[in-house]
Protein backbone atom coordinates (compact mmCIF):
# COMPACT_ATOMS: atom_id res chain seq x y z
CA UNK A 1 0.00 0.00 0.00
CA UNK A 2 1.20 3.51 -0.78
CA UNK A 3 -0.33 6.88 0.08
CA UNK A 4 -0.97 9.01 -3.00
CA UNK A 5 -3.01 11.90 -1.62
CA UNK A 6 -3.46 13.48 1.79
CA UNK A 7 -5.69 16.36 2.83
CA UNK A 8 -5.72 17.65 6.41
CA UNK A 9 -8.00 20.36 7.77
CA UNK A 10 -7.82 21.84 11.27
CA UNK A 11 -5.54 19.28 12.85
CA UNK A 12 -2.74 20.51 15.11
CA UNK A 13 -0.69 23.06 13.08
CA UNK A 14 -2.34 22.06 9.79
CA UNK A 15 -5.28 24.32 9.03
CA UNK A 16 -5.52 23.36 5.38
CA UNK A 17 -2.80 21.18 3.90
CA UNK A 18 -3.09 19.16 0.70
CA UNK A 19 -0.34 16.82 -0.44
CA UNK A 20 -0.26 15.21 -3.85
CA UNK A 21 2.09 12.27 -3.36
CA UNK A 22 2.24 10.95 -6.91
CA UNK A 23 4.91 11.20 -9.62
CA UNK A 24 4.39 14.25 -11.86
CA UNK A 25 3.59 14.34 -15.56
CA UNK A 26 6.44 13.27 -17.82
CA UNK A 27 7.86 10.87 -15.22
CA UNK A 28 8.07 7.18 -16.12
CA UNK A 29 5.87 6.50 -13.07
CA UNK A 30 3.49 9.39 -13.82
CA UNK A 31 0.41 9.34 -11.58
CA UNK A 32 1.68 6.46 -9.45
CA UNK A 33 2.25 6.97 -5.72
CA UNK A 34 5.75 8.04 -4.73
CA UNK A 35 8.14 5.23 -3.72
CA UNK A 36 9.90 7.44 -1.24
CA UNK A 37 9.08 10.75 0.41
CA UNK A 38 11.33 13.13 2.31
CA UNK A 39 9.58 15.53 4.67
CA UNK A 40 11.62 18.60 5.56
CA UNK A 41 10.85 21.93 7.19
CA UNK A 42 11.95 23.99 10.14
CA UNK A 43 11.01 22.94 13.67
CA UNK A 44 7.30 23.37 14.35
CA UNK A 45 6.12 22.86 10.78
CA UNK A 46 4.73 19.44 11.70
CA UNK A 47 7.07 16.86 10.17
CA UNK A 48 6.69 14.41 13.04
CA UNK A 49 2.96 15.17 13.32
CA UNK A 50 2.56 14.30 9.67
CA UNK A 51 4.12 10.87 10.30
CA UNK A 52 1.84 10.42 13.32
CA UNK A 53 -1.22 11.42 11.29
CA UNK A 54 -0.41 8.72 8.75
CA UNK A 55 -0.18 6.11 11.51
CA UNK A 56 -3.36 7.20 13.27
CA UNK A 57 -5.19 7.64 9.97
CA UNK A 58 -4.55 4.05 9.01
CA UNK A 59 -4.55 2.36 12.40
CA UNK A 60 -6.60 4.40 14.83
CA UNK A 61 -8.99 6.68 13.01
CA UNK A 62 -9.73 9.12 15.79
CA UNK A 63 -10.16 12.79 15.02
CA UNK A 64 -10.67 15.85 17.18
CA UNK A 65 -13.65 18.18 16.80
CA UNK A 66 -14.08 20.00 13.46
CA UNK A 67 -11.09 18.24 11.94
CA UNK A 68 -11.22 16.52 8.62
CA UNK A 69 -8.63 14.23 7.09
CA UNK A 70 -8.90 12.63 3.69
CA UNK A 71 -6.45 10.22 2.15
CA UNK A 72 -6.20 8.03 -0.91
CA UNK A 73 -3.97 4.98 -0.84
CA UNK A 74 -3.05 2.67 -3.68
CA UNK A 75 -3.25 -0.96 -2.57
CA UNK A 76 -0.99 -3.70 -3.93
CA UNK A 77 -3.91 -5.06 -5.99
CA UNK A 78 -3.99 -1.61 -7.66
CA UNK A 79 -7.31 -0.73 -6.02
CA UNK A 80 -7.63 2.65 -4.35
CA UNK A 81 -8.57 2.85 -0.70
CA UNK A 82 -10.15 6.15 0.27
CA UNK A 83 -10.14 7.18 3.90
CA UNK A 84 -12.30 10.12 4.85
CA UNK A 85 -12.45 11.21 8.43
CA UNK A 86 -14.82 14.04 9.12
CA UNK A 87 -16.95 14.72 12.12
CA UNK A 88 -18.12 18.00 13.61
CA UNK A 89 -17.96 16.39 17.05
CA UNK A 90 -14.81 14.37 16.58
CA UNK A 91 -14.29 10.84 17.89
CA UNK A 92 -13.53 7.40 16.54
CA UNK A 93 -14.60 6.97 12.96
CA UNK A 94 -15.48 3.63 11.43
CA UNK A 95 -14.11 3.34 7.94
CA UNK A 96 -13.99 0.59 5.40
CA UNK A 97 -13.36 -2.08 8.02
CA UNK A 98 -12.80 -4.83 5.52
CA UNK A 99 -9.67 -3.19 4.14
CA UNK A 100 -8.52 -1.86 7.49
CA UNK A 101 -8.55 -5.22 9.18
CA UNK A 102 -5.78 -6.29 6.84
CA UNK A 103 -3.51 -3.49 8.03
CA UNK A 104 -1.18 -3.76 10.95
CA UNK A 105 1.32 -1.44 12.51
CA UNK A 106 4.67 -2.24 14.08
CA UNK A 107 6.76 0.31 15.94
CA UNK A 108 10.11 -1.40 15.54
CA UNK A 109 11.92 1.02 17.82
CA UNK A 110 9.55 0.42 20.72
CA UNK A 111 9.88 -3.33 20.61
CA UNK A 112 11.72 -5.01 23.42
CA UNK A 113 15.11 -6.44 22.56
CA UNK A 114 13.82 -9.94 23.24
CA UNK A 115 10.80 -9.50 20.97
CA UNK A 116 13.02 -8.59 18.03
CA UNK A 117 15.25 -11.60 18.47
CA UNK A 118 12.34 -13.96 19.21
CA UNK A 119 10.74 -12.80 16.00
CA UNK A 120 14.00 -13.30 14.14
CA UNK A 121 14.50 -16.71 15.70
CA UNK A 122 11.05 -17.83 14.59
CA UNK A 123 11.91 -16.76 11.07
CA UNK A 124 15.23 -18.60 11.25
CA UNK A 125 13.54 -21.74 12.61
CA UNK A 126 10.97 -21.64 9.82
CA UNK A 127 13.72 -21.25 7.28
CA UNK A 128 15.73 -24.12 8.77
CA UNK A 129 12.68 -26.42 8.97
CA UNK A 130 11.64 -25.71 5.41
CA UNK A 131 15.17 -26.23 4.20
CA UNK A 132 15.45 -29.48 6.09
CA UNK A 133 12.20 -30.77 4.63
CA UNK A 134 13.36 -29.91 1.16
CA UNK A 135 16.76 -31.53 1.72
CA UNK A 136 15.00 -34.72 2.95
CA UNK A 137 12.82 -34.72 -0.13
CA UNK A 138 15.84 -34.38 -2.40
CA UNK A 139 17.76 -37.06 -0.44
CA UNK A 140 14.94 -39.51 -1.09
CA UNK A 141 15.10 -38.61 -4.73
CA UNK A 142 18.85 -39.19 -4.73
CA UNK A 143 18.41 -42.61 -3.18
CA UNK A 144 15.54 -43.76 -5.34
CA UNK A 145 16.05 -42.23 -8.75
CA UNK A 146 19.10 -43.39 -10.61
CA UNK A 147 19.27 -40.50 -13.06
CA UNK A 148 19.19 -37.99 -10.22
CA UNK A 149 22.81 -37.38 -9.32
CA UNK A 150 24.66 -35.51 -6.60
CA UNK A 151 25.27 -32.54 -8.89
CA UNK A 152 21.48 -32.28 -9.47
CA UNK A 153 20.98 -32.40 -5.72
CA UNK A 154 23.45 -29.53 -5.15
CA UNK A 155 21.95 -27.50 -7.97
CA UNK A 156 18.44 -27.87 -6.55
CA UNK A 157 19.56 -26.86 -3.07
CA UNK A 158 21.25 -23.77 -4.45
CA UNK A 159 18.14 -22.87 -6.42
CA UNK A 160 15.96 -23.30 -3.33
CA UNK A 161 18.26 -21.08 -1.31
CA UNK A 162 18.21 -18.39 -3.95
CA UNK A 163 14.41 -18.38 -3.95
CA UNK A 164 14.00 -18.48 -0.17
CA UNK A 165 15.13 -15.74 2.12
CA UNK A 166 17.82 -16.47 4.62
CA UNK A 167 17.12 -13.56 6.88
CA UNK A 168 20.48 -13.72 8.64
CA UNK A 169 22.42 -13.51 5.40
CA UNK A 170 20.20 -10.73 4.15
CA UNK A 171 20.70 -8.67 7.29
CA UNK A 172 24.46 -9.17 7.21
CA UNK A 173 24.73 -8.39 3.49
CA UNK A 174 22.68 -5.21 3.66
CA UNK A 175 24.13 -3.85 6.86
CA UNK A 176 27.69 -4.60 5.77
CA UNK A 177 27.22 -2.38 2.71
CA UNK A 178 27.00 0.51 5.16
CA UNK A 179 29.31 -0.76 7.90
CA UNK A 180 32.17 -0.97 5.43
CA UNK A 181 32.20 2.85 5.50
CA UNK A 182 33.01 2.57 9.18
CA UNK A 183 35.72 -0.02 8.52
CA UNK A 184 33.49 -2.61 10.17
CA UNK A 185 31.96 -5.89 9.14
CA UNK A 186 29.25 -7.79 10.97
CA UNK A 187 30.87 -11.18 11.55
CA UNK A 188 28.71 -13.19 13.84
CA UNK A 189 24.98 -13.33 13.50
CA UNK A 190 23.62 -16.80 13.95
CA UNK A 191 20.51 -18.63 14.91
CA UNK A 192 21.50 -18.73 18.56
CA UNK A 193 21.45 -14.97 18.69
CA UNK A 194 19.37 -13.75 21.61
CA UNK A 195 20.28 -10.07 21.79
CA UNK A 196 22.29 -7.36 20.10
CA UNK A 197 25.03 -7.68 22.74
CA UNK A 198 26.28 -10.99 21.35
CA UNK A 199 26.86 -9.51 17.90
CA UNK A 200 30.52 -9.18 16.93
CA UNK A 201 32.28 -7.13 14.30
CA UNK A 202 35.56 -7.24 12.46
CA UNK A 203 37.65 -4.08 12.35
CA UNK A 204 38.67 -4.08 8.68
CA UNK A 205 41.71 -1.90 9.32
CA UNK A 206 43.43 -4.49 11.55
CA UNK A 207 41.15 -7.59 11.45
CA UNK A 208 40.53 -7.37 15.19
CA UNK A 209 37.19 -8.50 16.54
CA UNK A 210 35.09 -5.86 18.27
CA UNK A 211 32.24 -6.60 20.62
CA UNK A 212 28.86 -4.90 20.27
CA UNK A 213 29.41 -3.01 23.54
CA UNK A 214 32.43 -1.28 22.04
CA UNK A 215 30.92 0.01 18.81
CA UNK A 216 29.74 3.63 18.44
CA UNK A 217 26.31 4.97 19.40
CA UNK A 218 25.55 5.68 15.74
CA UNK A 219 26.35 2.11 14.71
CA UNK A 220 24.22 0.75 17.55
CA UNK A 221 21.35 2.99 16.41
CA UNK A 222 21.73 1.73 12.87
CA UNK A 223 21.59 -1.90 13.97
CA UNK A 224 18.71 -1.42 16.37
CA UNK A 225 16.63 0.23 13.64
CA UNK A 226 17.62 -1.81 10.64
CA UNK A 227 17.68 -5.32 12.14
CA UNK A 228 14.11 -5.20 13.55
CA UNK A 229 12.85 -3.59 10.35
CA UNK A 230 14.58 -6.15 8.16
CA UNK A 231 13.38 -9.00 10.38
CA UNK A 232 9.84 -8.29 9.13
CA UNK A 233 11.01 -8.20 5.51
CA UNK A 234 8.40 -5.54 4.81
CA UNK A 235 6.49 -5.84 1.54
CA UNK A 236 3.84 -3.47 0.15
CA UNK A 237 4.22 -1.51 3.39
CA UNK A 238 4.62 2.10 4.40
CA UNK A 239 7.85 2.63 6.34
CA UNK A 240 7.90 5.77 8.45
CA UNK A 241 11.18 7.00 9.95
CA UNK A 242 11.59 10.19 11.95
CA UNK A 243 15.03 11.81 11.85
CA UNK A 244 16.97 8.79 10.52
CA UNK A 245 20.17 10.89 10.60
CA UNK A 246 20.44 10.95 14.40
CA UNK A 247 23.98 10.10 15.58
CA UNK A 248 25.25 9.45 12.06
CA UNK A 249 28.30 11.02 10.52
CA UNK A 250 27.59 12.62 7.08
CA UNK A 251 29.08 9.78 5.01
CA UNK A 252 26.65 7.30 6.61
CA UNK A 253 23.71 9.70 6.24
CA UNK A 254 24.27 9.55 2.49
CA UNK A 255 23.69 5.79 2.53
CA UNK A 256 20.55 5.70 4.66
CA UNK A 257 17.94 6.22 1.95
CA UNK A 258 19.30 3.36 -0.16
CA UNK A 259 19.62 1.16 2.92
CA UNK A 260 15.99 1.61 3.94
CA UNK A 261 14.72 1.42 0.36
CA UNK A 262 16.41 -1.98 0.17
CA UNK A 263 14.87 -3.29 3.36
CA UNK A 264 12.02 -5.03 1.54
CA UNK A 265 9.94 -4.99 -1.61
CA UNK A 266 7.58 -2.41 -3.08
CA UNK A 267 7.42 -0.29 0.08
CA UNK A 268 6.77 3.41 0.43
CA UNK A 269 9.53 4.97 2.53
CA UNK A 270 8.56 8.20 4.30
CA UNK A 271 11.31 9.98 6.23
CA UNK A 272 11.17 13.25 8.17
CA UNK A 273 14.62 14.79 8.33
CA UNK A 274 16.78 17.84 9.00
CA UNK A 275 19.65 16.39 7.01
CA UNK A 276 20.58 18.02 3.69
CA UNK A 277 22.53 14.86 2.83
CA UNK A 278 19.46 12.68 3.15
CA UNK A 279 17.31 15.22 1.25
CA UNK A 280 19.84 15.19 -1.58
CA UNK A 281 19.05 11.57 -2.42
CA UNK A 282 15.43 12.36 -3.30
CA UNK A 283 13.88 13.38 -6.58
CA UNK A 284 12.41 16.91 -6.31
CA UNK A 285 8.78 15.68 -6.43
CA UNK A 286 9.58 13.32 -3.56
CA UNK A 287 10.46 16.19 -1.23
CA UNK A 288 7.64 17.59 0.90
CA UNK A 289 8.97 20.86 2.25
CA UNK A 290 6.66 22.30 4.90
CA UNK A 291 6.82 26.02 5.52
CA UNK A 292 5.03 28.76 7.47
CA UNK A 293 3.28 31.39 5.37
CA UNK A 294 2.91 35.00 6.54
CA UNK A 295 -0.13 34.02 8.61
CA UNK A 296 1.80 31.20 10.26
CA UNK A 297 -0.14 28.57 8.36
CA UNK A 298 1.67 25.51 7.06
CA UNK A 299 1.95 24.96 3.32
CA UNK A 300 4.00 22.78 0.99
CA UNK A 301 6.67 24.66 -0.95
CA UNK A 302 6.35 24.12 -4.72
CA UNK A 303 9.53 23.35 -6.65
CA UNK A 304 7.89 23.82 -10.04
CA UNK A 305 6.32 26.61 -12.03
CA UNK A 306 3.05 26.16 -13.95
CA UNK A 307 1.98 22.59 -14.56
CA UNK A 308 3.26 19.78 -12.30
CA UNK A 309 5.50 18.35 -15.03
CA UNK A 310 9.08 17.13 -14.57
CA UNK A 311 10.28 19.76 -17.05
CA UNK A 312 8.82 22.58 -14.96
CA UNK A 313 10.84 21.82 -11.82
CA UNK A 314 13.37 24.52 -10.97
CA UNK A 315 15.06 22.70 -8.09
CA UNK A 316 16.50 19.22 -7.92
CA UNK A 317 18.26 18.24 -4.67
CA UNK A 318 20.24 15.54 -6.47
CA UNK A 319 21.93 18.17 -8.63
CA UNK A 320 22.99 20.54 -5.84
CA UNK A 321 26.11 20.74 -3.69
CA UNK A 322 25.58 20.36 0.04
CA UNK A 323 25.99 24.13 0.46
CA UNK A 324 23.44 24.84 -2.26
CA UNK A 325 20.98 22.44 -0.65
CA UNK A 326 21.30 24.34 2.62
CA UNK A 327 20.64 27.60 0.82
CA UNK A 328 18.13 26.67 -1.88
CA UNK A 329 16.15 24.00 -0.06
CA UNK A 330 16.76 24.51 3.64
CA UNK A 331 16.56 28.30 3.14
CA UNK A 332 19.71 29.14 5.06
CA UNK A 333 20.44 32.83 4.57
CA UNK A 334 24.23 32.60 4.91
CA UNK A 335 26.70 29.88 4.00
CA UNK A 336 29.05 30.55 6.92
CA UNK A 337 29.45 32.52 10.11
CA UNK A 338 30.38 36.21 10.02
CA UNK A 339 33.99 35.29 10.89
CA UNK A 340 34.42 33.72 7.45
CA UNK A 341 32.69 36.71 5.85
CA UNK A 342 35.26 39.02 7.46
CA UNK A 343 38.13 36.80 6.38
CA UNK A 344 36.76 36.74 2.81
CA UNK A 345 36.83 40.53 2.81
CA UNK A 346 40.42 40.40 4.07
CA UNK A 347 41.23 37.96 1.24
CA UNK A 348 39.67 40.24 -1.36
CA UNK A 349 41.47 43.32 -0.05
CA UNK A 350 44.82 41.49 0.05
CA UNK A 351 44.30 40.42 -3.55
CA UNK A 352 43.63 44.03 -4.63
CA UNK A 353 46.70 45.24 -2.74
CA UNK A 354 48.96 42.60 -4.31
CA UNK A 355 47.74 43.52 -7.78
CA UNK A 356 48.64 47.18 -7.18
CA UNK A 357 52.06 46.49 -5.62
CA UNK A 358 55.47 46.60 -7.29
CA UNK A 359 57.50 43.39 -7.25
CA UNK A 360 59.65 43.06 -4.14
CA UNK A 361 59.95 41.59 -0.65
CA UNK A 362 56.83 43.28 0.71
CA UNK A 363 54.76 41.93 -2.14
CA UNK A 364 56.17 38.43 -1.58
CA UNK A 365 55.17 38.62 2.09
CA UNK A 366 51.65 39.65 1.11
CA UNK A 367 51.44 36.80 -1.40
CA UNK A 368 52.48 34.32 1.29
CA UNK A 369 49.79 35.67 3.61
CA UNK A 370 47.26 35.62 0.77
CA UNK A 371 48.00 31.99 -0.12
CA UNK A 372 47.69 30.89 3.49
CA UNK A 373 44.38 32.71 3.87
CA UNK A 374 43.12 31.25 0.59
CA UNK A 375 43.88 27.73 1.85
CA UNK A 376 42.22 28.38 5.21
CA UNK A 377 39.12 29.68 3.42
CA UNK A 378 39.05 26.56 1.26
CA UNK A 379 39.29 28.65 -1.90
CA UNK A 380 42.09 26.61 -3.44
CA UNK A 381 39.79 23.65 -4.02
CA UNK B 1 25.16 49.80 -3.30
CA UNK B 2 23.70 52.21 -5.86
CA UNK B 3 23.72 55.94 -5.50
CA UNK B 4 20.20 57.02 -4.67
CA UNK B 5 18.55 60.23 -5.81
CA UNK B 6 15.78 61.15 -3.38
CA UNK B 7 14.87 64.47 -4.99
CA UNK B 8 11.69 63.26 -6.70
CA UNK B 9 8.96 63.96 -4.16
CA UNK B 10 5.60 62.31 -4.73
CA UNK B 11 4.44 62.25 -1.11
CA UNK B 12 3.61 65.92 -1.08
CA UNK B 13 1.17 65.70 1.84
CA UNK B 14 3.86 64.15 4.03
CA UNK B 15 6.26 66.92 3.09
CA UNK B 16 3.66 69.60 3.91
CA UNK B 17 3.14 67.93 7.28
CA UNK B 18 6.91 67.83 7.91
CA UNK B 19 7.23 71.55 7.05
CA UNK B 20 4.47 72.34 9.50
CA UNK B 21 6.20 70.31 12.22
CA UNK B 22 9.43 72.18 11.55
CA UNK B 23 7.68 75.53 11.85
CA UNK B 24 5.98 74.49 15.07
CA UNK B 25 9.26 72.96 16.29
CA UNK B 26 7.55 69.90 17.65
CA UNK B 27 8.03 66.20 17.45
CA UNK B 28 5.07 64.20 16.30
CA UNK B 29 4.98 60.38 16.24
CA UNK B 30 1.90 59.81 14.09
CA UNK B 31 2.26 56.99 11.56
CA UNK B 32 -0.19 58.78 9.28
CA UNK B 33 2.13 59.07 6.29
CA UNK B 34 4.22 55.94 6.72
CA UNK B 35 2.83 54.25 3.58
CA UNK B 36 3.53 57.37 1.54
CA UNK B 37 7.08 57.62 2.86
CA UNK B 38 7.81 53.96 2.15
CA UNK B 39 6.42 54.07 -1.38
CA UNK B 40 8.15 57.35 -2.22
CA UNK B 41 11.45 55.91 -0.99
CA UNK B 42 10.93 52.74 -3.03
CA UNK B 43 10.14 54.94 -6.03
CA UNK B 44 13.50 56.73 -5.58
CA UNK B 45 15.28 53.41 -4.98
CA UNK B 46 13.69 51.72 -8.06
CA UNK B 47 12.05 49.18 -5.75
CA UNK B 48 15.42 47.97 -4.40
CA UNK B 49 16.89 47.69 -0.92
CA UNK B 50 19.02 50.81 -0.43
CA UNK B 51 22.00 48.76 0.76
CA UNK B 52 21.88 45.28 -0.78
CA UNK B 53 19.97 46.19 -4.01
CA UNK B 54 17.65 43.23 -3.51
CA UNK B 55 14.22 43.79 -5.04
CA UNK B 56 11.61 44.70 -2.41
CA UNK B 57 8.50 45.26 -4.54
CA UNK B 58 7.05 44.96 -7.99
CA UNK B 59 7.74 47.95 -10.26
CA UNK B 60 3.99 48.17 -11.00
CA UNK B 61 3.52 49.56 -7.50
CA UNK B 62 5.93 52.39 -8.23
CA UNK B 63 4.04 53.99 -11.11
CA UNK B 64 3.21 57.66 -10.68
CA UNK B 65 -0.43 56.77 -11.37
CA UNK B 66 -0.50 55.16 -7.89
CA UNK B 67 -0.34 58.69 -6.45
CA UNK B 68 -3.13 61.25 -6.24
CA UNK B 69 -2.94 64.70 -4.63
CA UNK B 70 0.37 63.84 -2.97
CA UNK B 71 -0.96 60.61 -1.38
CA UNK B 72 -0.25 57.00 -2.34
CA UNK B 73 -3.69 55.65 -3.20
CA UNK B 74 -3.05 52.02 -4.22
CA UNK B 75 -4.10 49.47 -1.62
CA UNK B 76 -1.24 47.49 -0.08
CA UNK B 77 -3.45 45.37 2.15
CA UNK B 78 -1.81 42.21 0.94
CA UNK B 79 1.38 42.29 3.00
CA UNK B 80 3.25 40.26 0.42
CA UNK B 81 3.24 43.20 -1.99
CA UNK B 82 6.02 45.14 -0.30
CA UNK B 83 8.91 43.56 1.56
CA UNK B 84 11.38 45.44 3.68
CA UNK B 85 11.41 48.00 6.46
CA UNK B 86 11.69 51.72 6.88
CA UNK B 87 15.28 52.16 8.00
CA UNK B 88 16.79 55.10 9.90
CA UNK B 89 20.32 55.52 8.56
CA UNK B 90 21.43 57.34 11.71
CA UNK B 91 19.41 55.66 14.43
CA UNK B 92 20.24 58.40 16.98
CA UNK B 93 17.85 60.68 15.07
CA UNK B 94 14.95 58.25 15.42
CA UNK B 95 13.71 59.60 18.75
CA UNK B 96 13.57 63.23 17.75
CA UNK B 97 13.19 63.17 13.96
CA UNK B 98 11.60 59.84 13.18
CA UNK B 99 10.30 60.97 9.79
CA UNK B 100 13.25 63.03 8.59
CA UNK B 101 13.33 62.32 4.84
CA UNK B 102 17.11 62.61 4.53
CA UNK B 103 17.63 59.93 7.16
CA UNK B 104 15.24 57.33 5.73
CA UNK B 105 15.70 54.40 3.36
CA UNK B 106 13.80 51.25 2.54
CA UNK B 107 15.87 48.14 3.26
CA UNK B 108 15.64 44.41 3.61
CA UNK B 109 14.02 43.59 7.00
CA UNK B 110 16.82 41.27 8.07
CA UNK B 111 19.40 43.99 7.41
CA UNK B 112 17.32 46.57 9.24
CA UNK B 113 16.56 44.47 12.31
CA UNK B 114 19.42 42.04 12.69
CA UNK B 115 22.44 43.34 10.86
CA UNK B 116 22.49 47.11 11.17
CA UNK B 117 20.18 47.64 14.11
CA UNK B 118 21.45 50.55 16.19
CA UNK B 119 25.10 50.36 15.17
CA UNK B 120 26.88 53.72 14.79
CA UNK B 121 27.31 54.91 11.21
CA UNK B 122 29.85 56.79 9.14
CA UNK B 123 28.32 58.93 6.34
CA UNK B 124 31.04 57.85 3.92
CA UNK B 125 28.65 55.17 2.60
CA UNK B 126 25.34 57.04 2.77
CA UNK B 127 23.65 56.05 -0.49
CA UNK B 128 22.07 59.50 -1.14
CA UNK B 129 25.05 61.59 0.00
CA UNK B 130 26.21 64.14 -2.58
CA UNK B 131 29.78 62.77 -2.50
CA UNK B 132 28.82 59.11 -2.59
CA UNK B 133 29.84 57.22 -5.72
CA UNK B 134 29.93 53.40 -5.58
CA UNK B 135 32.70 53.26 -8.15
CA UNK B 136 34.87 55.58 -6.07
CA UNK B 137 34.37 53.89 -2.72
CA UNK B 138 33.76 50.25 -3.61
CA UNK B 139 35.01 47.47 -5.81
CA UNK B 140 33.51 44.04 -6.31
CA UNK B 141 35.40 40.74 -6.18
CA UNK B 142 33.27 38.42 -8.30
CA UNK B 143 35.22 35.32 -7.23
CA UNK B 144 34.18 35.65 -3.60
CA UNK B 145 30.98 37.64 -4.27
CA UNK B 146 32.01 40.49 -1.98
CA UNK B 147 32.06 44.27 -2.12
CA UNK B 148 35.39 45.61 -0.82
CA UNK B 149 36.78 49.09 -0.15
CA UNK B 150 38.23 50.53 -3.33
CA UNK B 151 42.00 50.00 -3.50
CA UNK B 152 42.56 53.66 -4.41
CA UNK B 153 41.16 55.03 -1.14
CA UNK B 154 43.37 56.22 1.71
CA UNK B 155 44.02 53.76 4.53
CA UNK B 156 41.59 55.59 6.83
CA UNK B 157 38.90 55.65 4.15
CA UNK B 158 39.42 51.96 3.44
CA UNK B 159 38.95 51.19 7.10
CA UNK B 160 35.82 53.36 7.31
CA UNK B 161 34.35 51.78 4.17
CA UNK B 162 35.14 48.28 5.38
CA UNK B 163 33.32 48.97 8.65
CA UNK B 164 30.34 50.44 6.84
CA UNK B 165 30.13 47.47 4.42
CA UNK B 166 29.74 45.33 7.52
CA UNK B 167 27.33 47.72 9.27
CA UNK B 168 25.01 48.10 6.29
CA UNK B 169 25.14 44.37 5.50
CA UNK B 170 26.00 45.06 1.86
CA UNK B 171 27.44 41.57 1.50
CA UNK B 172 24.67 39.82 3.42
CA UNK B 173 21.90 37.62 1.93
CA UNK B 174 23.98 37.52 -1.21
CA UNK B 175 23.31 34.06 -2.64
CA UNK B 176 20.90 35.43 -5.20
CA UNK B 177 23.53 37.99 -6.15
CA UNK B 178 26.12 35.24 -6.52
CA UNK B 179 23.80 33.33 -8.87
CA UNK B 180 23.26 36.45 -10.96
CA UNK B 181 27.03 36.99 -11.18
CA UNK B 182 27.54 33.35 -12.18
CA UNK B 183 24.92 33.76 -14.95
CA UNK B 184 26.59 36.96 -16.14
CA UNK B 185 29.99 35.24 -16.32
CA UNK B 186 28.51 32.32 -18.26
CA UNK B 187 26.75 34.68 -20.70
CA UNK B 188 29.96 36.70 -21.08
CA UNK B 189 31.99 33.56 -21.80
CA UNK B 190 29.40 32.43 -24.36
CA UNK B 191 29.39 35.89 -25.92
CA UNK B 192 25.63 36.22 -25.40
CA UNK B 193 23.70 39.50 -25.24
CA UNK B 194 24.11 40.92 -21.75
CA UNK B 195 20.95 42.45 -20.31
CA UNK B 196 21.21 44.65 -17.24
CA UNK B 197 19.33 42.91 -14.41
CA UNK B 198 16.67 44.58 -12.29
CA UNK B 199 18.48 43.97 -8.97
CA UNK B 200 22.10 43.84 -7.70
CA UNK B 201 22.97 46.25 -10.50
CA UNK B 202 26.19 47.67 -9.02
CA UNK B 203 27.80 44.24 -8.54
CA UNK B 204 26.69 43.32 -12.07
CA UNK B 205 28.27 46.47 -13.55
CA UNK B 206 31.49 46.02 -11.56
CA UNK B 207 31.76 42.35 -12.57
CA UNK B 208 31.32 43.34 -16.19
CA UNK B 209 34.16 45.86 -15.77
CA UNK B 210 36.30 43.13 -14.16
CA UNK B 211 35.56 40.71 -17.02
CA UNK B 212 36.40 43.28 -19.67
CA UNK B 213 39.64 44.17 -17.85
CA UNK B 214 40.82 40.53 -17.72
Amino acid sequence: MKIEYLEIKNYKQFSDLTLNLTYPKGHEKEGKPLDKICIIGQSGTGKTNLLEIIVSLLMNPFIPENTSIFAKCKMQNNKTMKIELQSPLGGVININKEQHEKLYYIDVLKQENNTVWEHLNRKIENYDNERLQYVNKLSNKLLNIESYEKKNFQKDIKEWESKNNNILEQIADKINEVLIQLNLQLTKIDKNQRSYTSLTFKDLSNSEIIKYQNISTGTKNLLSTFIPLKSYNPKDSIILIDEPENSFYPDIQRELTDLYMGVGENNQLIMATHSPLIASSFEPWEVVELKFDRNNQIYREKYYEGDNHIDNYTLDPRMLTWTSILVDIFDLKEDSFSFREKKLMEYGMLKSEIKAMEKGTKREEKIKKFKKLSALLGLQN
Amino acid sequence: MKKIDKSKILSKEYFKWMEKLKEEKKYYSSHKYIKDIKMNLLYCQNGLCAYTEEQLCDLELLKESCWEDGIYIKSLENEDLVNGDLEHFDCTLKDTQAYLWDNLFMTNSNINCRVKGTKPINPILKPDAKEYDPFKYLEFDDKINKFLPNINLSEQEKQDVEEMIETLGINRNSFKRAKQIKDLKEDFELDLDLKEPCEYITSWKMTLMNLRDR
